[in-house]
């Protein structure tokens, strides 16, 4: 044979098998199933959610009534579960723009009934809550303290608590927009996130969101033992926190006045299982999928049977309840952290230095 | 005794041209006199410095630049500034980093010493000065340790013990270096390969190419055309068997004179791979730049000549050896054998307790993703609650402490310091998990165990780790 032959004998087979893939479902195909059939709908639905919310605060504050005050709690908690139902996924233009300080931020009540008892700066548009304002005072906590308020209707009396809501209403909706554009569609030289999470131009992004997707959803659990549940799970605020963290900090993000603590998580849930069931799913091992799964039930189930109750009352009155939850979610995140980590090869675990060593 | 430095020291010293080109090699038939030869008179037969010097300018140039990249990357500050805690070597809890500026001031210090190093300017000095600085920012923080930087201490250490040549250095020196001083870079390069190969031969690496089957599917996408190679199971195995053989056999084709050309093309791609597809920093680049010390002893010549002076004489070169450097060589060719192999006498399999992982070349070996959270119960007053390694930890450094027991040992040594300095004396047992090389999750750390109380031992002499690590099961051999 001649040398030209032998080579293109052994060259092309080679890049045919490398082109071909490695059989099974592959890293960029998951994640554009991910993309298209969960994660831009969900960003879509929010910023749906976020519109309506706006609209149902100006109407509140143009005709402040029992009729309208509930609608417009209603479509902030349907709002606030849209949210929490992409955060497992908080990556991409969320994480660029930091979203989370425009839409849902832990709040200072504090503060936000000393500027509404203030008169400057005045007057409270989008404008001013959106760029000169501090996080802690904007967001769905922000509107969950006026709306959910005992007197809110009292409160909302007040030009200036109306033009601050719908202020703080307008620079979530706005974000929301902002951000559900951005994962489906291109500005300038950037491409729209659904196309950079499926490696469409480079499949080296889609290895990048990988690891982001899994980072997320721990730190998702973790957020959710460490902080709402910690407290809650009996150690008690008396406990020494597990980081130097202010314990009252910790139980205002935990649930605000409007109790939605339980919905949060099961909402978060829902976002888990979207993302790491059946987006990331078919990338895991078989037995590996069904322990996830089992995890994300027990984790569901312990939550669902703490009924309409809140977080503050379950702590007192179904503590073995919240104790299962936090179990359940606990497993769950030392499942992601060590087998789904090592299943997807995700990190290499070098060092962040100069690695020699692995783990 | 034996009188053969007459060859070289007519003409310029450094310039002559060599009976031998090995470094050694063929000094027998030099020698073969009949006259009773000594290895002690081997070793210290001048050779042309011109190979060690070509060692000396790289060795210098890259400590110089890893030095600086690691103020340029903020490191100083993130690595050892920032921290509230270290995890420290057992034994040497004593080394703290510097004040602020002192510690930018040091690793500053750190690259003047390499250049000083790659000019042949005080070399052994310079070296020496290396060394100390070196190894006490190594010694800082336990979950920093790098094989690599080992490597670099113990070459640093070489070029403090060799004579200066004088060859490409602004140092004065008679243009050779005594035979041992050759071999020693050689075979501080071949321990590393050695054992590094000696490493990989567990059924893991060999039946069932991992961890390279959990990596490579990774690194597709770093690679446009051949990517997708990688995620195919074979290629796993293909360069799992490649690796080793690699590692194991390189040596022997380098200091083969016919296959060296080859080998050391081997080494370039070698290292060139692993650097496309893995995060090692400088590591690769080192083993690039020093390997050439394979070739003959004069190597460089006609590449450093061309840019630097010759050697001005100081003198007549030495050629035997002393007892005490012979002995000294050969104490350090022992413990290099042993201590790598040092695990062997340890219970358990050491990339599962990591007692016997530090200085022992086990490099790029295993895939380890683990958890780390500490039970602490206050027996005074019966309370127990949960606390993250991040309490008293930098998430890099919790990191690390999640896989190595002797980290996370050392890690609830500083949650109970944290409850003592409030007042309370706590108990601090370990929640655990790993996942090894691919496999399902274990617990790495006994719970029942109040690591508090635990012994941390003294590293690198095992810290005890069959009385609160739990045994892989089943074994790696299985």
């Amino acid at each position: 044979m001649k040398p030209r032959r032998l080579v293109a004998a052994v060259l092309v087979p080679m890049v045919l098998v490398a082109c071909s893939g490695g059989g099974g479902t592959k890293r960029t195909d998951a994640l554009a199933d991910l993309a298209d059939e969960y994660l831009v709908p969900a960003y879509g639905d929010l910023a749906t959610a976020t519109a309506e919310l706006q609209t149902a605060v100006a109407d509140l504050c143009a005709r402040p009534a029992d009729a309208t005050l509930a609608t417009a709690r209603d479509e902030l908690a349907g709002a606030r579960g849209a949210w929490k139902r992409t955060e497992a996924a908080r990556i991409g233009p969320d994480m660029a723009r930091r979203s989370a300080e425009k839409i849902d931020w832990p709040i200072d009540s504090t503060r936000i009934d000393e500027l509404l008892d203030s008169s400057t700066p005045s007057p409270l548009t989008a404008e001013v809550v959106g760029t000169q304002m501090s996080s802690a005072l904007r967001g769905f906590g922000a509107l969950e303290h006026v709306l959910f308020a005992p007197d809110a209707l009292v409160g909302l009396q007040s030009p200036r608590t109306c033009e601050y809501v719908v202020a703080v209403a307008e620079v979530a909706s706005a974000e929301a927009t902002a951000v559900a554009a951005a994962w489906n569609t291109a500005s300038g030289d950037e491409p729209a996130y659904r196309d950079t999470l499926a490696g469409v131009d480079d499949s080296k992004t889609a290895d990048m969101a990988l690891d982001d997707l899994i980072n997320e959803a721990l730190n998702l659990t973790e957020r959710m033992t460490d902080i709402e549940l910690r407290v809650v799970r009996g150690d008690g605020p008396e406990a020494p926190p597990p980081d130097p963290v202010d314990p009252d900090l910790l139980l205002s993000i935990a649930e605000g006045p409007a109790g939605l603590g339980v919905t949060d998580a099961l909402d978060r849930i829902f976002g888990l299982r979207a993302v790491v069931v059946d987006g990331i799913g078919p990338l895991l091992d078989d037995d590996l999928l069904a322990q996830v799964t089992a995890e994300l039930d027990a984790a569901q189930a312990a939550f669902e049977s703490l009924g309409d109750s809140t977080l503050r009352d379950a702590a007192s009155q179904q503590t073995s309840q919240v104790r299962v939850a936090f179990d359940a979610l606990k497993a769950l995140q030392v499942t992601l952290a060590t087998e789904v980590v090592a299943d997807l090869g995700v990190t290499v675990g070098f060092s962040d230095t100069d690695g020699d060593s692995a783990g | 005794m034996l009188l053969t430095r007459s060859r070289y020291v007519s003409g310029r010293p450094g310039d002559q041209k060599p009976t031998e080109n090995e470094g050694g090699h063929r000094v027998g038939a030099v020698l073969g006199t009949g006259r009773l030869v000594t290895v002690a008179d081997r070793l210290g037969t001048p050779v042309p410095g011109w190979s060690v010097a070509a060692f000396r300018i790289a060795f210098g140039a890259l400590v110089c630049f890893s030095s600086l990249r690691f103020l340029v990357r903020g490191w100083v500050d993130r690595l050892y500034l920032a921290p509230a805690n270290h995890l420290t070597y057992a034994g040497f809890d004593w080394v703290r980093p510097l004040p602020g500026p002192a510690m930018y001031g040091l690793v500053i210090a750190l690259a003047a010493l390499g250049a000083c190093i790659a000019i042949g300017f005080r070399t052994r000095l310079a070296a020496a000065l290396f060394v100390a600085g070196f190894t006490y920012t190594e010694l800082i923080d336990a979950s920093l340790y790098l094989n690599h930087y080992w490597f670099v201490t113990l070459a640093a250490a070489w070029l403090v013990a060799i004579p200066p040549s004088g060859c490409a250095s602004v140092d004065r020196g008679p243009g050779t270096v005594p035979t041992w001083a050759v071999w020693a870079l050689r075979g501080q390069l071949a321990v590393v390969y050695v054992f590094a190969g000696i490493a990989k031969l567990n059924a893991d690496w060999l039946l069932r190419a991992v961890p390279m089957r959990l990596w490579l599917p990774d690194r597709a996408g770093q690679l446009p055309l051949l990517g997708g190679l990688l995620e195919q199971v074979w290629v796993a195995y293909a360069m799992s068997w490649a690796g080793a053989a690699f590692d194991l056999t390189i040596v022997a084709w380098l200091l083969w004179r016919r296959s060296r050309p080859f080998a050391y093309g081997a080494v370039v791609a070698f290292h060139v791979a692993t650097l496309m597809l893995f995060q090692i920093g400088v590591f690769g680049w080192v083993m690039i730049a020093l390997t050439p010390v394979f070739f003959g002893p004069s190597w460089a010549q006609p590449l450093l000549r061309r840019v630097t002076r010759s050697p001005a004489p100081t003198g007549r070169p030495r050629v035997r050896t002393r007892p005490a450097t012979l002995v000294a060589l050969v104490a350090v060719a022992l413990a290099q054998t042993v201590v790598p192999l040092r695990h062997l006498a340890y219970a358990g399999d050491v990339r599962w307790t990591e007692e016997g992982y530090y200085l022992s070349w086990r490099v790029v070996l295993t895939e380890k993703a683990g958890w780390l959270e500490f039970w602490v119960s206050d027996p005074a007053t019966g309370e127990t609650w949960l606390v993250r390694p991040t309490l008293v930890l930098e998430d890099w450094q919790a990191r690390q402490a999640a896989i190595r027991p002797d980290l996370a040992l050392t890690a609830a040594h500083l949650v109970a310091d944290h409850y003592r300095e409030l007042g309370r004396d706590v108990e601090v047992r370990a929640d655990s998990w790993v996942s090894f090389n691919g496999r399902r999750r274990q617990r790495l750390l006994d719970p029942k165990v109040d690591l508090a109380s635990h012994d941390r031992g003294i590293t690198p002499f095992g810290f005890d780790a069959s009385s609160f690590v739990l045994p892989l099961d089943p074994p790696v051999t299985e």
